[in-house]
Formats: C-alpha cells, sequence, structure tokens
C-alpha cells in the first residue's frame, strides 16, 4: 500500500522567487508518530500548510495514500485531522455544537459521533463546559476543543501543530495517551513541537527542519548516528544543528 | 517630537477610516435612512407644530435637552493605547496637542448644538418669548457655553475616581439646567448673573483643580475607546466592521430548530450558518431594524401615492439581501471551512437557501403592514408580489455576484 502520506521534493511558500521549504522529502506510515522539529522560522507551519492544501507547492508533489489533492480533493481532506497551534473556534457555536459541526463536515454517523463526542467530553474534562461558548473559555480549554475535534474524527492522519502550548499537565497526558491509542489503532501523526523531551519520548521518527531544508530525519538511533554524537539525546542534536550557519 | 505635528497627523488618520466607513455606510442603507428621516420631517413639521398642544412644557424639554447636551462635553483627544508607554515621558510638552484636541471637540460638540437649535427654530419662534435676534444670541451663548462645558470635563476627568466625575457632571448638569432657563426665557440679566458665576468656579475651583491632578492618561484611553467603539457599533449597522466582535446570544428559541436537522454533510454550513444567524448580533438585528424601519415608512407613506409602499417594500427586500449576503463571509477569518471535506458548492447553497428563508418572512411581514394600514387590500397582496420576486431573484442571482466578487 502507498505510503500515508509521501511529500516528495517539495517546495512552496508565498513567492516562487523566495521559497520558505525546498527539497523537502518526508514520509509518515500507519502507526507511527513523526516529530518536525525546527527553530521558529524553520518552516514548520508552512509544510503543514502545504499538508493542509493551503498553499500551493512551488514544487514537488504531496501524496496522501498515493493520491494528490488535485486527483481527489474531498477525500484527501477527510483523511486528514488537524490541531491547529492557535485554538480556531466559531464564536457562536458551543463546545457540543463544535464537535456536531465538524462530525457533520467529516462524515461521522449520527450513531457514531455522539459517543464518541461524550467519551472525549469525559477524557478532557469538559463535562461543565458543555454547552458554554467560546467566550468563557480558558487558552487551554479551546486548545482542548481543537484536541477533541480532531479525534471526534478519527482520521488518518493527525497533523498537529505544537499541542502542549496552554494545556494542563492533565491535559498533555491525555493527548498523548490518546495519541497512542491511535497510532495503535493505525494511524499516522505528524507533530510539530519545541518541547523536545516529550518529543524524543513518544516520537518513532524525527525530522529536523533548518532554514527550510530538512537537516537530516530518522529514528533517535539514527540521527545519533549522522551527527557522530553517540549519547547525544534530542536537545544536544537539536542545539548542534542551530550552530550551524546558513549552509 | 513635536505636539502639534502629532494631532494634525492622529486627527487625519482617524478621519481616513472615519471616511471610509461613511463611503460604506452610505453604501449600506446610511443615506436611505439619513434621506428618510429628513423627508419624514419635512413632512410632518409643520403638522406637528399645530399639533402640539399648547399646554406641551416646551421650555422644561428644551431646558433639559440642551443642559444634556452641554453636560456631556467628550474632548477628542486621539490618544491610542501605546501612549500610555511613548507618550508619558512627553506630558509635560503636551500642552498644543489637548489645546487642539479642545478646540476641535468644541467646534464639533458646537456645530452639533447649532443644528439642533437650528432644526428647532420654528418651534422657538412659535413657543417662547424670543424673536430672532434672541434666537441669534441663545445660540451664540450656548456655544460659547459648550466651551466651558468641555474645559470642565476636561480637568474634571484628571481626577482619579470615577465617582467625583459624575458628581461634577450632576452638578454641571444643574447649572447648565439653571443657565439655559433662563437664556430661553430671554432673561438675560439673571443668565449673565449665571455666567459670571460660571467663569468665577471656572477659575477660583477649576484651575487649581488643573494644576493639582496630572492627566490621567487610562480614563483617557479608555474614553476615546468608548467613543471609537461606539462610531463602530454604528457603522456595524450598515455595514460590515470586522474588528468589532458583537457579542453572541444564545437565542434558544430561534437556534434550537436548527439543531433538528438532519446529520449529514450536505448540511454543514446549513447548521453552522443556521446557527450564526441565530447568535451573531449582527444578522438578526439588522434585519430587525430594517423590519422596523420599513414598517414606518410604509405606513407613513401618503395615501396619494400608495405605489411608494411597493418601491418601500422592494428596497427594504433588497437590502435586507444586502446585509445578509455577508454572512457568506462571516467566518472567513477561521481557518475551518477551507479544509472541511465538504465543497464549496453545498457552503453556497446554504447561504442561499438561508438568505431566501429571511427575505421571505421579511415580505410576508411587509405585506402584513400593508394590509393592516389604509390602502387598498391590492397593494398588500402586490408587496407580496414584488417582495417575494425580489427575494428569489436575490438570493438566486444577486448572491451569485456576491459570491463571485
Amino acid at each position: 500500500m502507498a505510503s500515508l502520506l509521501h511529500i516528495e521534493d517539495l517546495a512552496g511558500g508565498y513567492s516562487p522567487s523566495k521559497p520558505v521549504i525546498e527539497e523537502v522529502s518526508f514520509q509518515v506510515e500507519s502507526g507511527e508518530i513523526v516529530g518536525l522539529i525546527g527553530l521558529n522560522g524553520a518552516g514548520k507551519s508552512t509544510t503543514i500548510k502545504h499538508i493542509l492544501g493551503l498553499l500551493e507547492p512551488i514544487n514537488g508533489t504531496i501524496h496522501l495514500r498515493g493520491k494528490t489533492m488535485a486527483e481527489d480533493l474531498d477525500s484527501y481532506r477527510k483523511r486528514i485531522g488537524f490541531i491547529p497551534e492557535t485554538p480556531i473556534l466559531y464564536e457562536e457555536l458551543t463546545l457540543w455544537e463544535h464537535l456536531r459541526l465538524t462530525a457533520m463536515a467529516y462524515g461521522v454517523s449520527d450513531q457514531d459521533w455522539q459517543g464518541r463526542a461524550e467519551q472525549l467530553i469525559e477524557t478532557f474534562r469538559m463535562k461543565k463546559m458543555t454547552h458554554w461558548f467560546p467566550s468563557h473559555f480558558s487558552k487551554g480549554m479551546r486548545q482542548k476543543v481543537m484536541v477533541m475535534c480532531a479525534f471526534l474524527i478519527e482520521p488518518e492522519l493527525y497533523v498537529v501543530d505544537e499541542p502542549f502550548v496552554g494545556l494542563d499537565p492533565v491535559g498533555i497526558q491525555s493527548l498523548l495517551e490518546r495519541m497512542i491509542t491511535m497510532k495503535k489503532n493505525g494511524a499516522g501523526i505528524l507533530m510539530s513541537t519545541h518541547i523536545l523531551s516529550t518529543a524524543e519520548k513518544h516520537c518513532d521518527r524525527f525530522i529536523l527542519l533548518h532554514q527550510g531544508r530538512v537537516y537530516m530525519q530518522g529514528t533517535m538511533e539514527e540521527l545519533r548516528k549522522q551527527a557522530e554524537m553517540p549519547e547525544a539525546d534530542l536537545d544536544t542534536l537539536y542545539i548542534e544543528m542551530t550552530k550551524e550557519e546558513s549552509l | 517630537m513635536n505636539p502639534v505635528e502629532l494631532w494634525r497627523e492622529r486627527s487625519r488618520n482617524y478621519w481616513n477610516e472615519a471616511i471610509r466607513y461613511i463611503r460604506l455606510m452610505a453604501n449600506g442603507g446610511l443615506a436611505i435612512a439619513v434621506y428618510g428621516t429628513l423627508l419624514m420631517i419635512g413632512f410632518y413639521y409643520q403638522s406637528f407644530l399645530e399639533w402640539l398642544p399648547a399646554g406641551f412644557p416646551v421650555l422644561l424639554v428644551l431646558t433639559i435637552l440642551f443642559a444634556f447636551l452641554l453636560t456631556r462635553s467628550p474632548v477628542r483627544t486621539f490618544v491610542k493605547e501605546g501612549d500610555l508607554v511613548f507618550l508619558l515621558p512627553f506630558e509635560g510638552q503636551m500642552g498644543p496637542y489637548i489645546r487642539k484636541a479642545i478646540v476641535y471637540s468644541w467646534l464639533w460638540q458646537g456645530a452639533i448644538l447649532f443644528l439642533i437649535l437650528f432644526l428647532l427654530a420654528p418651534l422657538y419662534l412659535d413657543r417662547l418669548p424670543g424673536e430672532l435676534t434672541a434666537l441669534v444670541v441663545t445660540m451664540a451663548v450656548l456655544v460659547a457655553a459648550q466651551l466651558w462645558n468641555i474645559v470642565a470635563e476636561w480637568t474634571e476627568i484628571r481626577q482619579q475616581f470615577s465617582a467625583a466625575h459624575s458628581r461634577h457632571r450632576w452638578l454641571r448638569f444643574v447649572v447648565n439646567v439653571v443657565f439655559v432657563y433662563f437664556l430661553l426665557q430671554t432673561a438675560w440679566w439673571f443668565a449673565a448673573v449665571i455666567a459670571l458665576i460660571m467663569l468665577a468656579v471656572m477659575v477660583l475651583y477649576y484651575r487649581p483643580m488643573h494644576y493639582n491632578h496630572p492627566l490621567k492618561w487610562e480614563t483617557l484611553i479608555a474614553r476615546e475607546q468608548q467613543r471609537l467603539h461606539s462610531f463602530y457599533r454604528l457603522a456595524n449597522a450598515f455595514t460590515d466592521v470586522r474588528h468589532v466582535k458583537s457579542t453572541v446570544h444564545r437565542r434558544r428559541w430561534l437556534a434550537a430548530p436548527f439543531e433538528r436537522i438532519r446529520h449529514q454533510k450536505a448540511n454543514t454550513y446549513i447548521y453552522l450558518y443556521g446557527k450564526t444567524f441565530a447568535r451573531s448580533g449582527d444578522y438578526l438585528g439588522i434585519c430587525i431594524r430594517l423590519a422596523v424601519v420599513g414598517a414606518l415608512l410604509i405606513y407613513a407613506a401618503p395615501a396619494a401615492w400608495d405605489w411608494m409602499v411597493l418601491v418601500v417594500v422592494g428596497l427594504f427586500i433588497y437590502m435586507t439581501g444586502a446585509q445578509m449576503a455577508t454572512i457568506y463571509n462571516h467566518h472567513d477569518v477561521l481557518l475551518w471551512p477551507s479544509i472541511y471535506p465538504v465543497p464549496d458548492m453545498s457552503r453556497r447553497r446554504a447561504v442561499k437557501s438561508m438568505v431566501r428563508w429571511v427575505l421571505l418572512v421579511q415580505t410576508f411581514w411587509f405585506a402584513v403592514i400593508t394590509a393592516l394600514t389604509s390602502v387598498p387590500m391590492i397593494m398588500a397582496a402586490l408587496a407580496l408580489l414584488v417582495g417575494v420576486a425580489i427575494s428569489l431573484y436575490y438570493s438566486e442571482f444577486q448572491l451569485n455576484k456576491y459570491f463571485d466578487a
């Protein structure tokens, strides 16, 4: 079967003469968590926007289960669940209505969504806020709504942008547990984050982006070998990469 | 830093933005509302004067009106939040800036006062003792008193606590009531005595207060923002002002029916836009306002020109449509609609059917109002016909143009 997410030689950004990312190639398979690591401005968000189809590639291709977005727009989009870095909520909808709208948009059947929704509300301790409007939510609660919407649709690929910021420790724990469950169920997860210790503990592979290019990628073992630093942890490797000034 | 330059730049920036909004408002029905109001005044003023019973306390009403206008003497300062950091060190050199702000505010408030007294001139000449000369003198004196009030207000808000602000306002209101009361009766000597007392208070009370209290920047900024916000809210009534966050209301009675729609992908946007329409401050409010104004115009249409009713219905249905259409872009700042696996066609269909329903309800309302007035019944039927035709036309063809724009 074709890779879940296959990015080949991607160049992208907002202007063709000044691409933000170049020659980016990597894959995400079912049943793995891949960490997308890099400094601010390294091109993580641009890469994510390309995967979501918000930007068109300047060069290169993005395949999801062997198909580009142009080939089958709706099934491409249906396969991706997105958790944005800053929560994006409808001020007019309650938490419950956010879940229902998401279920409708992603074609989760009426039988399935309510059970899942109730379970998620339980897990993320949002029972009291079920019928609240977002204006009464704290930053962390807003982030939880995003997390719940993504898990509600149980997509094949999760694209997760800085998920831990703003969540309380219990929330982070629940999120990690969920991600691991979904991974066991066969989903792939691409997660961008700055919390390197958490990433090192939970990601199967890493993609280190630096100045718009893939600096290295692989498992912890492979990264250590490439950097010739057999004892190094992710933090050290990361700092090493940032010392490398414009290649 | 040159304070006069800064003032010029600030007021220019404000007006550039304000004019843009005023233009948008003119497109969004402000022009019609203003013309409508002026026409109504023109039509009814004379008969209103004749109808007004002789026992009506004109003097009292005008006294309170003008005392109120004098007492609320806001100073536009155009200060911004960042000034708390950047202008604070220059407070000592802000004198010319503040003088400009005071003169600017005086000119505006004075103009408003002038305009209102001008509009009320027939009432003044008809019911109050003064003749034309007295009216002119009164006008000039009121505009001068406005300056006194503006300076007083400006001094008062240098005090720390809002309780002190409102106490001073009330006292000033009392003074203004007495002053205007004498003025409107052409009791010149009494008015002059009050004016002298006011000047004495200015020198003996307000001057020391001015020197004893430094500027309260946070008060200034809060007031400035309040004023800006009320302008944006007004603009928002006619056009779409993005950064005015309208409050969300639960409105269970209107939102609940959308909970019962069938759970399927094609209904995603009916659900979203339905709840948005029900709860956002923007749409329902505008529809109701247009419904009320339209109904008033239908009611007021002169019997000889009963075809006016049809024009009003057509126009107001169209205007309601123009306001409703903006719901299509309501969530554009949010990312979700652009990544949902739902075809764009289904989003457009949802907006079309929403708008169609709202316009048909509006049409029905106008038809009922027409039937209740004295115009022939056939007009109500025609109004219904015109309204339905425009509703269908707007939601089918005009919306397509809007989507593609």
